[in-house]
């Protein structure tokens, strides 16, 4: 008879929604902060059913309701947004909109260098036919 | 010092996991040098191990429980790989995988419509999301902003104390198994007045009498449920000589302490669904059906948006309007718009 509670619920609503501000907070790539802000959102939605759900109350589905179709408008002005941003920039790096910053505020820099692009072996060469290959001459290790 | 060692002897159940998912999001982050991906991986599955032993609480193993572990799991795992993957296109593919598993939490949370609802608007928002990381993304292959985060450190120590003092406010709060310890006992001894049968008016005696865990019955209940005071008084305190009639209100008074656990207890859901087609929906708040949940979920959420929520179902069609207008004025500039583009810059 005893089942789950809603604090359980209400935990996971928590996570998603720290992890998906983590995700806004950190990662510089427009498109997954955009997904970011939509996780957060999905916390939110899981708190109000389970809230719903516990109360026997309409209202929490009503407002997931409302939530999701605030997403959908977000979802397209975002996507208008970053694909105008991106036309000027040539990149959906956010940094490089950094001049939008406070006067006072200190332009962060990446200071790690990238690795090396990794060198692509190059292609083996068949030897022409015809010619005998050059022998290496066995030795042995015994 | 010692307030310190208090907090974290009563609150580890919450803080170990918050630790350990801390580690995990700040060691798999991306990075240039990516060399803590082990240890952030073990980091995270500890942390889900040790958030579902100490923080989940439910009875007995039951298909709801294995369903909703098994979902919300997903659903972090999920979380968790989109914060870490480099590709913007393996970033979306989990955050597919975020939104398909809170589908199933939704279902589990009997809201059938909003599961389906958000499968079609996510489904097409993630599809349009690919389209644009396919026309945008892949074109300049994974860049240096994809390889970095910005303080990762700060900003996953500000997110999860954030973290923690929501789930030690819920663990504070939600603490229950006492409360519903000592309502147990409550009930059980109302159980037994009622099981009597025939004129025994000593056992009725003997059991108001007895302790309840080192109270008598009526100060037990007096504590329990203070807003009703005078009834418990009524009822127990004056002990009818009726053995019936108390008995009657035995039952009334269980009945109370029913309806009482769904406020202060534990929150069970309401196992009782009714149907809302007798009952008019702006009526519902008031009425006894205010802790069921309706059966027709479809028809009890557009009795209900078309009702209570009639304004604010006009207004969300207005933003959707202007959201759409807004999107087309922001993205419908040409390339060719020259002397747009100067005056902005």
């Amino acid at each position: 008879m005893k089942t789950l509670v809603l604090e359980n619920y209400l935990i996971v609503g928590a996570i998603l929604f720290v992890l998906g501000m983590v995700g806004f907070l950190t990662r510089r790539n427009l498109i997954i902060m955009f997904l970011s802000a939509e996780m957060m959102l999905q916390g939110v939605a899981v708190n109000l059913l389970a809230f719903a759900r516990f109360r026997g109350n309409m209202g929490g589905q009503v407002l997931a309701l409302f939530i999701i179709t605030v997403a959908a408008c977000e979802a397209a002005l975002a996507l208008a947004m970053i694909l105008m941003l991106y036309r000027r920039r040539k990149s959906l790096d956010v940094s490089l909109w950094q001049d939008l910053r406070e006067p006072n505020q200190e332009a962060t820099l990446d200071e790690e260098p990238l690795p090396p692009a990794p060198v692509e072996k190059p292609l083996p060469h068949l030897t022409i036919a015809g010619i005998e290959p050059v022998q290496e001459k066995e030795t042995s290790h015994v | 010092m010692d307030k310190i060692g208090e907090f974290l002897r009563e609150e580890w159940p919450v803080l170990l996991p918050v630790v350990l998912g801390f580690l995990a999001v700040y060691w798999l982050l991306p990075r240039v040098q990516r060399d803590w991906l082990i240890p952030g991986s073990l980091a995270g599955a500890a942390a889900l191990v040790s958030a579902g032993l100490f923080l989940i609480k439910h009875e007995f193993a039951v298909i709801e429980a294995v369903l909703f572990y098994s979902f919300s799991g997903m659903a972090i795992l999920g979380a968790a790989l989109m914060l870490a993957q480099h590709s913007p296109v393996r970033a979306a593919m989990s955050f597919a995988l975020v939104v398909l598993s809170t589908c199933g939490l939704f279902l589990l949370l009997a809201a059938p419509f909003l599961m389906a609802a958000t499968i079609i608007i996510y489904g097409g928002a993630i599809i349009i999301t690919f389209l644009f990381v396919i026309m945008l993304a892949q074109q300049i292959g994974t860049t240096s902003a994809d390889l970095r985060s910005r303080e990762p450190l700060l900003a996953s120590l500000a997110c999860f104390v954030l973290l923690a003092s929501v789930l030690i406010a819920l663990y504070q709060n939600y603490e229950t198994r006492a409360i519903d310890g000592r309502f147990a006992l409550v009930e059980a001894k109302l159980d037994r007045v009622i099981a009597l049968n025939g004129k025994n008016q000593k056992a009725l005696d003997d059991i108001l009498e007895e302790n309840v865990a080192e109270k008598r019955l009526v100060e037990e209940l007096d504590e329990l449920m203070p807003h009703h005071n005078e009834e418990v008084v009524n009822i127990l305190e004056n002990k009818p000589a009726d053995l019936v009639e108390s008995q009657k209100l035995c039952k009334k008074l269980k009945g109370e302490i029913e309806q009482m656990r769904h406020r202060v207890g534990s929150l069970w859901p309401s196992r009782k669904l009714t149907s809302f087609s007798d009952v008019p929906a702006n009526k519902s708040a008031s009425t006894e059906t205010k802790e069921t949940m309706p059966h027709d979920n479809v028809a009890a959420l557009g009795r209900s948006l078309f009702t209570e929520y009639l304004v604010a179902v006009e207004l969300t069609g207005m933003l959707l309007l202007v959201a759409t207008i807004g999107a087309i004025v922001i993205a419908g500039r040409r390339e060719g718009d020259e002397t747009a583009r100067e005056v902005l810059r």
